[in-house]
């Protein structure tokens, strides 16, 4: 990606990227039935470009395209509401895993960035419903997300790791 | 898999186990009684003392939101709501000590606390 100077070029591929994204979260929406133990919880498919972005593109350009499918998720499948919680989880997941990536003091592997994003994810939209709910309680959940986040981001990591290999096909 | 990564996965472990023992301890906690709050958006709409023998149901309506919350002895379940995703229906029923089902369509949380420290409980959530 970062080779090619076509700018139409890589304006179209973050678009691929991006309605990606958005049918993962429309397919999300059908399965989320595994999970009936921890009320809410999800895959993560979603987080299978977020992941991809980071490595494929630059930081602006994976910027955009997380700021895009958050808000045409939103507008498509949500409502104000969905834009804050989901928000939250992918602007955190976002930042952590950007840094885990760029930083050069120890290499990590894609899964454990996967895995920490799923974490993050969780922790940030945690945080954002105990602000718009005021309370603290619902933290209750984030163990069992937690635990949950190890399975659905190795599955995403590996996800990714595939996409990235076709993706390649055509940059 | 190289060290870190063995160590961040450790980390994330280590702070679920924490975190479950920490919420599953404060439920089994013995308490003479339990108290039920009902917030919508922070602000308390119901609250009533969860003894074995409560049988209560209390509505919620808010500009057509509905969420029919009941308890049956002492067991507090959500029985039926107009929210999208009806994952508070789905809910497991709830008695214990610090836990909550959420209704984040609706914004409406409930949550049980342990009768004996209410003080302490005010001062953190309001």
């Amino acid at each position: 990606m970062k080779k090619t100077s076509n700018q139409t070029r890589e304006m179209v591929f973050m678009a691929v990227l991006v309605a990606q994204a958005i049918v993962l979260s429309i397919v999300e929406r059908w399965i989320s039935g595994p999970f009936i133990m921890v009320p809410g919880a999800k895959l993560g498919l979603a987080n299978v470009i977020t992941v991809t972005a980071l490595y494929v593109l630059t930081l602006k350009q994976a910027w955009v395209v997380v700021v895009m499918r958050v808000i045409l998720v939103a507008v498509l499948l949500g409502s104000l509401s969905t834009l804050l919680y989901s928000g939250g989880g992918a602007v955190l997941s976002f930042v952590v895993m950007a840094f885990l990536i760029k930083q050069k003091a120890v290499e990590l592997h894609p899964i454990t960035i996967s895995i920490v994003g799923a974490v993050m994810h969780n922790i940030g939209q945690v945080m954002v419903a105990a602000m718009i709910l005021e309370t603290w309680l619902i933290m209750s959940y984030l163990p069992w997300l937690l635990f949950l986040a190890i399975p659905t981001g190795f599955f995403v990591g590996v996800s990714s790791s595939y996409l990235k290999k076709h993706l390649a096909k055509i940059l | 898999m190289k060290k870190w990564d063995k160590i961040i996965m450790f980390t994330i472990l280590f702070l679920a186990v924490i975190g479950a023992l920490y919420f599953y301890l404060a439920g089994a906690q013995e308490h003479t009684d339990k108290m039920l709050v009902v917030r919508h958006h922070g602000e308390k709409i119901f609250e009533i003392i969860l003894t074995e023998d409560t049988n209560e149901t209390f509505v919620f309506e808010n500009n057509g939101e509905r969420n029919t919350i009941t308890i049956e002895k002492g067991i507090v379940f959500i029985e039926e709501a107009t929210c999208r995703d009806q994952i508070c229906v789905n809910h497991r029923r709830i008695h214990r000590n610090r836990e909550t089902i959420v209704c984040l369509p609706h914004g409406l949380v409930l949550e049980i606390f342990a009768y004996d420290e209410p003080i302490l409980f005010d001062s953190i959530v309001e």
